[in-house]
């Protein structure tokens, strides 16, 4: 090696040591802070949420012409499961695709996967052919791979799982499944059917119905009022509408709203009298089964939150009591009877806050009002913040995909020509 | 051959390694500085990016006075907006209703002025330029059931006060307008601005005079000697810069050269608001309305030494900006004379150019508020 070329090879390393060098040192100053992920994640979990809620603003639109409607708020974010905020739970539904009509020949797996927050104690799911031709397939041998004290096989196309944790799965079996071939025929108004040729239009569907539990918290802000002043004076503060957080892993959604905050708040006074907006939607692919129930949990100081125009009972023992009646009959298990326990723990024995049950039912996109008092901020802090929380009870139904179910009949038997 | 693959070899490697150890390391330790504009700067905050329910960690802020400022005085250090969270301190828990209470007799706190202060709040009598005070609290997250089993995204705030002075100094440059014709026909430079110097702070001053103060010799033509005194106003530009406001009425102390002959016009001072003493002026503290501002100025803001120093003479003029008034940027003007006998002093001695130094000072409570944001995640699973 020649000295020049020892000496161009120096100089070429130096230059890419270099280069490399501050790459690296520029990189490490653009990592962003722990906190700003958080962030980034928030943007990036709920941009495809928004964007799917955007046909949700134009029903609302439709539903409140008068636009009297709380701030959409927003589904927590969390390190943990589950996956799908919006969604409470998923059916899948395959097996056997093939079967000759009045014959018992079809097995059929039904997967259902908690998508939610919180355990799943017993979900009815109910096979059936899709339309025209509902009631037309029935399984003897519908059976719980699971034990169960539930009472089963009302009908035997209806099995129930059993306690799915959040973020699991658990699979059912419906054995010994027979498609009638008279039901087929009186479903569509024939006499028969041809013989060896296939039957159109006939699949299996699995619906999942259970009753969940979700909630929705929001953050209630005060400033007290001269230190607002003075921030807003100096273009520190803006007040602007905030949204409730909803638990993740529920199909419905509470949105609740009481103005723009921070509320400015007084040191020494009277209370403020805020209204409270709230409704509830359900985002989720499947069916809510009647009305909610609802609970709005305030806390002591803000005083009982009475929905306007409806009847509600609040801080009563028999609000839990009915509420246990409620869980034992849908066996809804320990989750929400822990809520029950806690509702009944903070309202008539710590007494740290006010329970109302809403007595009456409520529809989707109905704007329930009602006040609180929020009284001044007696300490020295300059800020302060209580949460309120509306907690519901809703039945839920959701349909898998169609299986498409391959049968026909054969020239022995009756009605097949 | 061998020797000089061996030796180009060490040259590389130890070339890469001092590279490396000048520019990759350097990012990593760099030190924290503050701005001009800050008194007192916060420069790192302790955040728990996460507790789970129940759970309790350390929250902590440093504060470091300036150290190209004049220091701080009566400094608190408060968190703020801190329920659902409790303070876990002297072996007690301290909720929302509680964080107001005295701390018990056998608990001392942090810094020298904690025992008087509330849980919540840490404070010390004065943080000299360049030092660095530490605060921390222990706080415990809700519980499940206290943030309803879904993950609480909590702002907590911080907020810092002072007590904080900034000085400005400027070289007024005056000229004949004699010189400056002399100057002018000459090609030579006659517009010349005098310099500047300020202490670190939020409050920052800009001298807003057209200099140089051009001065006649002849004026006012025909008048007696002892009319020939020069009128003038000098226009300072002040601006907020800080990340905070302040909270107390900002004291405007004017000094002026302790030379014969330049001095203020006091027919006129009371309509540009500036008094030649503070015996008739009450201020806003930041605490209590209506203290008086001499002694509040002598005690808290300024050391003995300064004070004294700054009040010597009676060149001195006072201005109190109510803090309600108060906003990011405005003017001040300061009348200034040059008597009749320096007038006279400059014609006879035809002395082109003269340049005096004019001091300010604003004393203040300064307010900054943060906040950073803490996560408490429920449990989920099985």
């Amino acid at each position: 090696m020649s000295r020049t070329n020892a000496i161009m090879i120096a100089i070429v390393w130096l230059i890419a040591a270099t280069a490399i060098t501050i790459f690296i040192g520029s990189a490490g100053m653009r990592e962003p802070q722990p906190l700003m992920g958080i962030g980034t994640r928030i943007t990036e979990g709920f941009g495809s949420i928004m964007q799917f809620h955007q046909f949700r603003l134009l029903l609302d639109q439709i539903t409140d012409p008068f636009g009297i409607r709380p701030t959409r708020g927003e589904y927590e974010v969390t390190p943990d499961r589950p996956v799908r905020p919006d969604q409470a739970f998923d059916i899948e539904i395959r097996g056997t695709e093939t079967v000759l009509l009045d014959r018992e020949g079809l097995i059929t797996f039904v997967k259902v996967t908690n998508q939610g927050s919180t355990t799943i104690e017993r979900m009815d799911v109910e096979l059936d052919l899709g339309s025209p031709f509902s009631g037309c397939v029935e399984f003897s041998g519908a059976e719980s791979k699971y034990d169960s004290d539930f009472e089963v096989n009302v009908y035997s196309n209806i099995d129930v799982i059993t306690s799915i944790p959040p973020g699991s799965s658990k699979e059912l079996v419906f054995r010994n499944g027979k498609i009638h071939m008279d039901c087929l025929l009186a479903k569509v108004a024939r006499t028969s059917f041809d013989a060896n040729t296939p039957i159109g239009g006939v699949n299996l569907i699995a619906t999942g119905s259970t009753v969940y539990s979700t909630a929705s918290r929001l953050a209630v802000e005060r400033i007290e009022q001269e230190q607002g002043e003075i921030l807003i004076r100096n273009n520190v503060l803006v007040q602007r509408p905030t949204g409730a957080i909803y638990r993740s892993g529920s199909a419905v959604t509470i949105d609740l709203d009481v103005g723009v905050q921070p509320i400015l708040a007084p040191r020494v006074g009277d209370d403020l009298t805020v209204g409270l907006i709230m409704r509830y939607m359900n985002v989720g692919r499947g069916d809510m089964i009647g009305e909610p129930m609802l609970f709005i949990i305030t806390p002591r100081d803000f005083g009982r939150c009475q929905p306007a125009g409806l009847e509600a009972q609040c801080n009563n023992v028999n609000i839990f009591t009915f509420m246990r009646e409620i869980t034992r009959t849908y066996s809804l298990g320990r989750n929400v009877l822990e809520v029950t326990d806690w509702m009944e723990d903070i309202s008539t024995q710590k007494r740290t806050h006010n329970v109302c049950y809403v007595l009456e039912d409520v529809e989707e996109f109905d704007v329930v009002t009602c006040t609180v008092d929020i009284p001044p901020i007696r300490t020295t802090e300059k800020r302060l913040t209580d949460y309120i929380t509306v907690f519901a009870l809703y039945g839920y139904e959701r349909r898998s995909s169609r299986l498409d179910i391959r049968t026909w009949c054969t020239s022995d038997m009756d009605d097949c020509v | 051959m061998i020797n000089k693959k061996i030796l180009l070899m060490i040259f590389f490697v130890s070339s890469i390694a001092i590279t490396m150890g000048c520019i990759g390391g350097g990012g990593d330790f760099e030190e924290t500085k503050l701005d001009v504009e800050e008194g007192v700067g916060l420069i790192d905050t302790l955040r728990i990016e996460e507790l789970r329910p129940g759970l309790s960690g350390y929250v902590s802020l440093t504060v470091r006075s300036n150290f190209e400022g004049a220091g701080s005085s009566d400094v608190r250090i408060s968190l703020d907006n801190i329920n659902p969270f409790l303070i876990l301190e002297c072996g007690e828990e301290w909720g929302k209703e509680a964080l107001d209470e005295k701390r018990p007799e056998n608990c001392f706190g942090q810094l020298d002025q904690d025992e008087f202060l509330p849980i919540r709040t840490r404070g010390t009598s004065r943080i000299f330029p360049g030092e660095e005070i530490e605060v921390f609290w222990r706080i415990r997250a809700p519980s499940k059931d206290e943030i309803s089993d879904i993950a609480l995204r909590h702002p907590l705030y911080y907020n810092v006060e002072y007590i904080y002075s900034v000085n400005f100094r400027q070289n007024i440059i005056f000229m004949s307008q004699e010189e400056m014709i002399r100057r002018r026909e000459r090609g030579e430079d006659y517009v010349m601005t005098g310099e500047t110097r300020s202490t670190a702070g939020e409050i920052r001053f800009s001298g807003a005079t057209r200099q140089p103060i051009y001065y006649s010799f002849d004026y006012p033509a025909g008048g007696p000697p002892e009319t020939r005194s020069f009128d003038f106003v000098l226009s300072y530009s002040v601006e907020n810069r800080g990340k905070g406001f302040p909270i107390s009425d900002i004291v405007l102390i004017m000094t002026y050269p302790k030379e014969d002959g330049v001095y203020y016009n006091e027919d006129i001072l009371r309509d540009y608001g500036w008094h030649t003493g503070l015996n008739d002026l009450t201020c806003h503290d930041g605490n209590e309305e209506g203290v008086d501002c001499e002694n509040w100025l002598k005690e808290d803001v300024f050391e003995e030494d300064e004070w004294r120093r700054i009040v010597a003479g009676d060149n001195v003029l006072f201005r109190v900006v109510d803090r309600r008034d108060f906003i990011d940027r405005f003017n001040i003007h300061t009348p200034l004379i040059i008597t009749s006998d320096r007038m006279n002093v400059l014609r006879d001695r035809n002395i082109p150019i003269e340049i005096h130094s004019f001091n300010v000072y604003a004393a203040y409570r300064y307010y900054i508020e943060g906040k950073e944001y803490i996560n408490v995640y429920p449990l989920r699973g099985i």
